[in-house]
Order: structure tokens, then C-alpha cells, then sequence
């Protein structure tokens, strides 16, 4: 990984070999410093981390209570509710199989299967965003309630619009010319 | 006939490129000086054969040739003049093709002006920097295709739409209205913003500029030519990329803010983050190669830095491109994932081979010793302008790490590792970079004001005294506007006197000649800056930083937030602000979206500041929150319509104060002043520590 090729070359070799006790200071304080970098990384991950999970493995994981956790799936568009006075947003989304070539024709078949695991979101006190629609893809971030219900913190939607859509191949597009 | 135009010469560039590196490897070898030559000739070639074919798609875009499929998916007919002309970089394609082309400019540029002065690297650089443009122009030739053309097939079941480079065998064109109408999108609206149009040429001009000081220092280590030739060579090169990097990183930041509508301009997003990664070993890069230029010294580390930061423009480009991480912004998956992530590790490791051949055979020792902690003071030397050096450059490289590992790295190798992702939040760097940056800022305010070797702690103390009391003042006003947090007080704090320093210390300079050489203010300050740019065009940079720097504190640790639901006519307190809501009005524009206008006026002390018209818009299929806005030095009073009943009987409002937001938009002004006096060329030779002027030396030493 990239990080390798940041490696500090350890101060390099000065020209004149440095004294012994030289050397000790430099390690001693590059040790610190690492260790300061390292305890901030792992304080900022306890803070920031969030499990990604299929909707399958969230119904299922029995270990989710109280983590924070991210999950993505398709919106079920009649299931959206929005309670523009008191900021309350919920809606279902139902789980989307990992592996897809196509993410709107996979978002497709996941919004029409009956047989796909849905799980109910709650999010309050933000605005309904513009792209929360049938068939766009949410990913969420928050906590699975007792309630069973997700209540999410952090929402964020994709939509595979018509503006980056892979275009069908092969398609017919009118009747034959006469003579073919 | 523009396709088929594109097609060559897009073909032709490739095949120049692909001959320009081996020419130059072989004449390098050989040191056949005709093989060379010929390498220069087919790299400076690929500039205007990449410049022809992306002419041909700019008149195909102006023309609405439909039938190529790239004009079809960014523009439509009902597309002004204005967005058909930036739609060359609105989507994957065409921006590589862009991209290319700017690539082409810029090594072209590089090579001509050096030919002669660095005749020695050339060889190496052509091949560097031409293996970099084949690679690119490869991937538009064989996987992206933006020439491809819409085709109709006669077949049994009816006539088949077809994407093809080609014509299919009896294919015909398809009609006009078809393709208008089935076939042509119009650019999508997010990307219909000022901050969107200039920022990726931006970013890409900053990105291709580091190609450039990165063939430079591959062609020091292959040639054996390991002296600062290839430094001075692309020192303003680096400014350059520097300053369109930082441009465009802080345009995407506007955008972000003016577009995407949640009173934000930096959400800690992997795509943000992998443009921002580069400018921090590239800022690493700019201050550390100036301890080679003037002391010698960090030679290996230079290499690691100028090297990583081109890596980190390559990973960058990988990232955003291949739909690696699941991101709001990322480029849909698409076939050049894989062959990018190739090249860039095959070039980071070449690289580092390199650097590690020529370590190993002795040729990148120091030639002076850092620092001598056992001779002197320990302070003295702790706080010698090499040892803050190399703080610097540890708190860029941390600051890389750390956003780095929380981008891209912790999802990954969690996923790999442990089958389960984990991906870190905002708050992940929230909590994790302010204290590198507190760092950065006061090493900032420290540095400027040491000196090589030792610094002595008396005169150190006394650059800091006017620095420190303009500080305290200062703070003072910041106390007396209704300041109570420490931490926030403590931020301003060392954020500002940074700022000071820098001011200071051209205040220093100039006053020095004005009493030593009997000059105006105005002709000491012209000559300090003429005589010594970078380090007065360098201190500029600080204040902009400074600037911004109190920009981000503001609008970060105090922003408020509310929302309201309005009746007509009705008023809402919030802040020092209250907002009447007054009409609601709903509109069709040209272009066919719809808009659901609010119209507020704002009141401050019941006097009216602003009437603003947040917008709902909806574009076929996509609908966007377009803010309103009062904006003054303070504050922004930020409004966004969020939801209405009854043709706006009641609307919701989502308000944002962002206070001090302004200041970084102004600070960014500064900062780039700044790199431009930095990069100006000199009038006279370059400067090196001998040629001080005699008044400031004077002046350090009886200061």
C-alpha cells in the first residue's frame, strides 16, 4: 500500500555518523510521534467507525444492538413518509444482492423481489433529500432500535440517473427496413 | 469525419508517445544524441495531434453531433452554447481526454524550456514523461472511447441501436430526431455551477503539473545526476501545480457549498479527500526541497516526497475513476479500474527501486550532518530552522497518513482482513486531523522566524514579542464580540499569530531598507519582494492560510443550524437574524426544469439586509436545492427550501449560520497572490543564502 512509500527514511544517514546518544534522541523521538499519530488514529476510530453491513446481515447479526452501523439498500418509493413539520422521515428499504454489473437494473430486481429482507428507517431532523426516490440506492448510517426499526444519523442516496446510465446495447429501435 | 479525425489522431499520439519513450531510453543508453532528438520531437508531437482531437470533440459537442455517444450522454439540444463547451469535461471520457491533453501541453512546455539547461536529464525525462501521457492516451484509445459512434443495423427483428468506434458492416446513420430525442441527455444539473465548471480543468491542471517535477526527479536518478539541477529545474513547475491544485480543490469546496445544499464546503468524502492527499505531500515537497537547494541535505527524503505526491495524483485519479470506494460523487464502475491501478503501482514501485539503487550505491548522502545536538544547546538546535524543517514535513506526511488510512485505507484492509468493511465518518476526522493542523500552524508561526543551525533563543523571543502582543490584541476583540470558548480562543490563537509572523517579518524587511537604503515604504517593499520572491511571495501564502485558517475554525466550531416551517407573512428569529417568509412562486425555466421559488426577506436590529430566494428546482429526473444566501465578512446567513404544502401556504426552511465562512474564499485570494510572487521569475539570479541583501543581514543580526 501507498503508506510504505511514506515511510521516513529514519532521519537518513548523516554524512558524519552521529553520535550514540544522537541516535537515541531521534529514535526515542520518532517513537513518540508515532505513538502520537497511532493513539489518534485509534481515538478518532473509535469515534468514526461504522460496520458496513448487508440488510441480510443486519436482520440476522444479533450482534448490532448499539453499534454504528452503515448499510446500504434499495428505497421502496410508497413506502417513503415524510412529516415536513416535525422533520420525520421513514421509509423501507429492502436488501441488495453485493455483487451486480449493472447497479440500476440490480436496483431494480431488489425493489420488485417479495422475497428480499426490508428493513424499516427512521431519520429525523433533517430535510427530505431531493434524491430520496423509488429505486434510488440509500445508504445509511445509524443504530437498529429494539423497535427493529434503523435510525439513522447519516443518509446518503444514489441514483443511477439517466446522466451516467450505461446506454442498452443492441436494442431494437424500430421495424425492419423494408428489403432486409 | 470529427470521429474519424479523433480516432487518428488520438491513435497517432499514442503510437508518438509509445516511440517517444523508447527513443529516449535507447538515445539515453547509447547517448545517440539523433535518437534523442527524435524522442523530443514525437513527445512535443503529442501536443498538438491530442490538441486536434480534442478539437474535433469540442465541435462536435458545439455542432450537437449526437451520433457520437459521448456528445449524446453530456449535452442536448436544449443545452446553452456556454455548458456544450465545458461538457468536454462532464464525464469519464471525455475529462481523460482532457486530461490528456493537458498532460501533452505540459510535458511539451517542460521539455522545450529545458532542452538546453538540463540537456543531461532530457533523455529521461522524455521517457518518464512520455511513458505517462501513453499510458493515458492508451486508456482513451482502448477502454474509454469517446469517439464512439450511435449506429443502426438492419437485422431480422427489427434495426438494432449499436455503440460502436467502427461502422458495423451495413450500418447507417441514424436519424437526427432519433438521436436527439432517444438519445441525447442534457449535462447533469449538479454539475450547471460556476465552482463545477472551473474546478476539474483546475484540479487536472494540477494534477498533470506534478508529472512534471515527478519525470525530473526519475531523470536525476536514472542519469546519475543527482545534484539540485532537477530542483531548480521544476521548482516553479511544482508552484504551479501547487496553485491549480489549491484552486481546485477550494472551487469544489464553493461548489459543495453553493450546490449541494447542507451549509458545508468539506464533508471529509473519499473523493474530496483524494484530491487533497497529493496537495499534502506536495506542500510537504515545497518546503522540504529547500533544505536540499540550501543545505543539501534530505536528499532521499525529497525523492520519497516528489515521487509520493505523483503517486498520490495517480492513486487519486484510480480512486475517483474506478468506483474503488462508495462514495456520493464516484464515477460509475468502469473498465479502467484495473489498468490503473497497475500503472500506479508499477510506477511507485519502479520508483522506489530507483531511489533505493542509487542510496544504496552512496550517491544520495547529505552532505552536511542535520543537526548537532551534542556541540551546542540542545534548544538552540531543537528550534534551528532544519529541525522545525522536518516537523513540518512529519506533520504533512501524518496528516496523509491519517486521512489516507480513514479514506481508503481502514475500509479496505478491514474488508480484506477481517470480512467485515468499516468505514470512518466524519467525526473520525474531525476528531483526528485538528491537532496536526494546530500543529502545522504553529510551526508556522515559529519557523519563518528561526535560522539555519541554531537558533538562538534570546532573538527568537524577540522576533515573537510584536507578533505576540498584535496576537493578544487581537484575541482581545475576538473576547470582547462574545468569544467564551477556550479551545476555540486557543485555535484563534495560534491560527493568528502564524499570521503575524508573516506580517511581521515583512514589515522587518521592509522597514530595514527604508532606514538603511533611505526608501518610501512602497519601493522597500517592492525591492523586498523583488529581491527575495519566494520567501516574501511565501509568507503571503502564510497569511492566506492564516486566513483561511480563521475561516475554518469560525464556520466549523460555531456554525448554528435550525429549521422552520413558515406561514406567509410570517417571522422567525434565529441568531442575530430575523427572516419573513413573503411569497412563493413557481416558475418553468428555459431549460425546462421547474423551480419552486421562496421568497424571504432577512432583518438584522429590524433593519432589512437581504431579501434571498432559496429554490427547489426539478430537472427531469434530478431535483437540486439551490440556496440562499446573505453573505457578509461575519457571517453567511444560509437558507435552504426544504418542503412546502398548498402552492407554499407553508414552507420549511433548514438555516445555516456560518459564521467567518467568507474568509475563506478571501483567504484563498491571498494564498494564491502569494504562490504567484513565489513563482514569478526573478529579474536577477537566483537566490542563495550569500547573496542576502546587506540590509536584512544587518538587520537579522542587530535584531
Amino acid at each position: 500500500m501507498a503508506q510504505a512509500t511514506w515511510e521516513k527514511p529514519r532521519t537518513g544517514q548523516p554524512a558524519p555518523a552521529p553520535v550514540r546518544s544522537d541516535r537515541l534522541k531521534f529514535l526515542i523521538g520518532g517513537i513518540l510521534i508515532l505513538v502520537a499519530v497511532a493513539y489518534l488514529i485509534f481515538s478518532g476510530m473509535t469515534a468514526g467507525a461504522r460496520f458496513y453491513q448487508t440488510i441480510d446481515e443486519l436482520v440476522t447479526n444479533p450482534a448490532n444492538a448499539n453499534r454504528t452501523i452503515r448499510v446500504a439498500g434499495v428505497v421502496l418509493g410508497d413506502t417513503i413518509q415524510y412529516d415536513a413539520q416535525n422533520l420525520v422521515l421513514t421509509f423501507t428499504v429492502a436488501n441488495v444482492p453485493e455483487n451486480f454489473d449493472n447497479l440500476a437494473e440490480a436496483l431494480h430486481l431488489a425493489a420488485n423481489n417479495p422475497e428480499a429482507n426490508r428493513i424499516q428507517v427512521r431519520v429525523e431532523g433533517q430535510v427530505k433529500p431531493d434524491l430520496l426516490r423509488h429505486e434510488a440506492q440509500a445508504i445509511l448510517s445509524g443504530k437498529l432500535g429494539a423497535d427493529g426499526i434503523f435510525h439513522a444519523t447519516e443518509l446518503s442516496l444514489k441514483c443511477p440517473t439517466r446522466f451516467e446510465e450505461a446506454q442498452p446495447q443492441g436494442e431494437i429501435v424500430a421495424t425492419p427496413l423494408p428489403g432486409a | 469525419m470529427l470521429a474519424e479525425i479523433g480516432l487518428v489522431t488520438i491513435f497517432l499520439a499514442f503510437v508518438a508517445a509509445v516511440y517517444a519513450t523508447g527513443a529516449a531510453v535507447l538515445g539515453g543508453q547509447r547517448g545517440s544524441e539523433r535518437l534523442v532528438i527524435s524522442a523530443r520531437n514525437a513527445a512535443i508531437a503529442v501536443f498538438p495531434l491530442l490538441l486536434i482531437a480534442t478539437a474535433a470533440m469540442l465541435i462536435a459537442l458545439i455542432q450537437q453531433q449526437y451520433q457520437l455517444t459521448y456528445v449524446a450522454s453530456v449535452t442536448d439540444p436544449a443545452t446553452p452554447l456556454f455548458y456544450r463547451i465545458t461538457a468536454l469535461w462532464g464525464a469519464q471520457k471525455g475529462s481523460l481526454l482532457f486530461w490528456s491533453v493537458l498532460m501533452s501541453a505540459f510535458t511539451a512546455a517542460a521539455i522545450a524550456m529545458n532542452w538546453r539547461s538540463n540537456h543531461r536529464l532530457m533523455p529521461y525525462v522524455i521517457a518518464y514523461s512520455s511513458a505517462v501521457m501513453a499510458f493515458f492516451i492508451g486508456l482513451v484509445f482502448f477502454f474509454e472511447h469517446p469517439f464512439d459512434r450511435w449506429w443502426w443495423v438492419n437485422s431480422p427483428e427489427g434495426i438494432r441501436a449499436i455503440e460502436s468506434m467502427f461502422i458495423p458492416a451495413g450500418a447507417i446513420t441514424p436519424p437526427y430526431e432519433w438521436l436527439a430525442t432517444e438519445k441525447a441527455h442534457g449535462l447533469n444539473p449538479l454539475l450547471r455551477h460556476f465552482g463545477m465548471i472551473i474546478h476539474p480543468p483546475m484540479l487536472y491542471l494540477g494534477f498533470v503539473g506534478f508529472t512534471i517535477p515527478f519525470a525530473f526527479a526519475m531523470a536525476a536518478l536514472a542519469s546519475g545526476d543527482l545534484s539540485t539541477n532537477w530542483i531548480k529545474a521544476t521548482r516553479r513547475w511544482t508552484l504551479i501545480s501547487w496553485i491549480f491544485l489549491t484552486l481546485g480543490l477550494i472551487l469544489g469546496g464553493r461548489w459543495a457549498y453553493d450546490v449541494l445544499g447542507w451549509g458545508g464546503y468539506w464533508g471529509w468524502d473519499p473523493v474530496e479527500n483524494a484530491a487533497f492527499l497529493p496537495w499534502l505531500i506536495g506542500t510537504a515537497f515545497l518546503h522540504s526541497v529547500m533544505m536540499q537547494e540550501k543545505r543539501g541535505i534530505l536528499k532521499v527524503w525529497n525523492m520519497f516526497l516528489v515521487i509520493g505526491t505523483f503517486s498520490a495524483v495517480m492513486f487519486g485519479t484510480f480512486a475517483t475513476r474506478s468506483g474503488l470506494i462508495d462514495s456520493v460523487h464516484a464515477f460509475a464502475r468502469s473498465p479502467v479500474g484495473m489498468p490503473m491501478f497497475l500503472f500506479w503501482a508499477a510506477i511507485t514501485l519502479i520508483s522506489i527501486g530507483l531511489i533505493l539503487y542509487r542510496w544504496n550505491r552512496g550517491e544520495l548522502k547529505d552532505e552536511h550532518q542535520y543537526f548537532d545536538f551534542s556541540q551546542r544547546g540542545n534548544l538552540k538546535v531543537l528550534f534551528s530552522r532544519e529541525v522545525l524543517f522536518v516537523f513540518n514535513n512529519i506533520v504533512f506526511v501524518a496528516l496523509f497518513v491519517v486521512i489516507f488510512w480513514g479514506s481508503f485505507g481502514a475500509p479496505v484492509i478491514t474488508e480484506l482482513f477481517l470480512g467485515e468493511e468499516i468505514t470512518l465518518g466524519s467525526q473520525y476526522f474531525l476528531q483526528v486531523t485538528p491537532p496536526l493542523f494546530a500543529v502545522m500552524y504553529i510551526l508556522m508561526g515559529i519557523a519563518p522566524l528561526s535560522a539555519w543551525g541554531v537558533t538562538s533563543m534570546v532573538r527568537l523571543g524577540r522576533s515573537l514579542v510584536v507578533p505576540l502582543i498584535l496576537t493578544a490584541v487581537f484575541m482581545i476583540v475576538f473576547v470582547l464580540g462574545g468569544m467564551a470558548s477556550p479551545l476555540a480562543l486557543f485555535a484563534y490563537f495560534i491560527v493568528s499569530l502564524a499570521g503575524f509572523v508573516a506580517l511581521y517579518e515583512i514589515y522587518r524587511g521592509a522597514a530595514a531598507r527604508r532606514t538603511s537604503l533611505n526608501e518610501d515604504w512602497l519601493t522597500a517593499l517592492r525591492a523586498v519582494f523583488g529581491r527575495n520572491r519566494r520567501r516574501y511571495g511565501g509568507y503571503i501564502v502564510h497569511l492566506g492560510v492564516t486566513v483561511v485558517g480563521i475561516g475554518v475554525i469560525g464556520s466549523t466550531m460555531f456554525q448554528q443550524e435550525t429549521t422552520r416551517t413558515l406561514g406567509r407573512g410570517e417571522v422567525m428569529d434565529f441568531g442575530n437574524y430575523s427572516m419573513r417568509y413573503d411569497h412563493f412562486t413557481e416558475a418553468i425555466a428555459e431549460d425546462g426544469r421547474q423551480m419552486e421559488i421562496a421568497d424571504v426577506t432577512v432583518f438584522q436590529q429590524g433593519q432589512e439586509v437581504a431579501r434571498l430566494r432559496p429554490r427547489f428546482d426539478v430537472y427531469p429526473d434530478m431535483p437540486m436545492t439551490i440556496a440562499g444566501a446573505h453573505s457578509t465578512l461575519e457571517a453567511d446567513y444560509y437558507v435552504l427550501l426544504s418542503g412546502w404544502v398548498e402552492q407554499g401556504r407553508l414552507a420549511t426552511f433548514k438555516v445555516y449560520i456560518n459564521p467567518l465562512v467568507n474568509l475563506i474564499w478571501w483567504g484563498s485570494l491571498i494564498l494564491m497572490l502569494g504562490t504567484f510572487i513565489a513563482a514569478w521569475p526573478a529579474q536577477q539570479v537566483e537566490y542563495t543564502p550569500a547573496r542576502a541583501p546587506v540590509a536584512a543581514r544587518r538587520q537579522e543580526a542587530s535584531a
